[in-house]
């Protein structure tokens, strides 16, 4: 379990797009709380906070306590929404955790070494999969999962299947799914004259998925 | 070979909207590192061959690339010196639209400084301003 992460929240009373718009205007992120007992909260961050906390951790769903109006709540950070073109994050969910249930989360994955395949025969390490699936008590929720791809030549993978955890963990993730694999270096590519295929590619034109026939019946002459 | 469709159901398309800002293709999918477009766009086929060749070439044979675009929509031209009227021009180039956030390249495999200099000089070849973004939070994304 990594250290506590305290997020400080106050509570807002306006809801809606617009008001979510003028919130973000004004410095903070629109976030909601989700109680075990099917209540939510609304709640607004302070953005800068927000975002350097965010930045200082790997994990994408993090246990925070979420500070607000003097009380304290245990709840994973369950989804960030975030601003296709900035980056900028736009609204924040949390859910409150029963410590005595296990939950399902996702943990990054993060790669470990240098395979044998990419320093020794100048093969592409490629992660697949980022994240997988874990149950486990809130308690023990970890950052990230360290996965040693030393051992990887070309052609070979690590599957979900690889991955030892202890006995408080469950993965979800099925057994089959890769995680990292190392391919063979691309083939060196024969380089034609540019301006050879340039002038080719001008009149290369796509086939017609509606036959020409039936288009001629309905004086579809545009097409020929 | 630039990238056109093998098939398509009909030969020229109108130029349609290029409005808003992308709401899909917006987060790296596959690479660690990514060229996102901070404009609105058609990019050619050619431009993305050339941008792919750049890429190739810088990384030699390192790395794994991912085109997130594809070029679908034909653009018409008429001949020069031709009235106007008599009907639309002829299919000449392929075009991708693209919209203010939509990521154009992955890459992954390299590191952090190759990746930055490969999309370097890809972006050179487009005609719009970018952004490189990675998985681990440098740039943005």
């Amino acid at each position: 379990m990594a250290q506590e992460i305290t997020v400080n929240a106050e509570l807002r009373t306006e809801s809606g797009s617009t008001a979510a718009r003028r919130l973000r205007r004004a410095g903070s992120i629109p976030a909601v709380l989700s109680r075990t007992d099917g209540a939510s909260e609304l709640l607004k961050l302070d953005s800068h906070e927000f975002e350097r906390m965010l930045s200082r951790h790997a994990g994408a769903q993090l246990v925070v306590t979420v500070v607000c109006g003097g009380k304290n709540t245990k709840a994973l950070l369950r989804e960030i929404q975030r601003d296709g073109l900035t980056g900028r994050v736009t609204h924040a969910d949390f859910g409150e955790i029963d410590e005595r249930h296990k939950m399902h989360v996702q943990i990054p994955v993060v790669l470990v070494g240098i395979p044998d395949g990419v320093a020794n025969f100048g093969g592409v390490l490629d992660q697949v999969r980022h994240e997988i699936e874990v149950s486990c008590l809130p308690s023990d929720i970890m950052e990230k999962i360290e996965v040693d791809v030393s051992g990887l030549g070309i052609g070979s993978d690590i599957t979900v299947g690889d991955i030892k955890l202890d006995d408080r963990y469950v993965i979800v993730t099925h057994a089959d799914q890769v995680i990292a694999t190392v391919e063979e270096p691309a083939k060196e590519e024969e380089e034609p004259a540019t301006e050879d295929t340039a002038s080719a590619d001008a009149v290369a034109q796509p086939e017609l998925s509606v036959k020409k026939g039936s288009k001629d019946k309905d004086g579809g002459g545009a097409q020929s | 070979m630039p990238l056109m469709p093998k098939r398509v159901k009909y030969r020229k398309v109108q130029r349609g909207s290029r409005a808003g800002i992308a709401t899909s293709n917006t987060q790296l999918a596959q690479g660690d590192f990514g060229l996102k477009t901070l404009e609105r766009a058609w990019i050619t086929n050619v431009q993305i061959e050339a941008c792919r060749v750049s890429i190739n070439r810088h990384l030699k044979r390192r790395g794994k690339l991912w085109i997130r675009i594809f070029p679908d929509k034909p653009v018409s031209k008429k001949p020069i010196e031709v009235r106007m009227g008599k009907g639309k021009g002829n299919p000449e180039f392929w075009v991708a639209v693209v919209l203010p956030g939509t990521i154009l390249f992955e890459l992954a495999g390299v590191p952090d400084g190759l990746a930055r200099e490969a999309f370097r000089l890809a972006a050179a070849k487009l005609g719009v301003k970018t952004v490189l973004v990675s998985r681990n939070g440098a740039g943005q994304g």
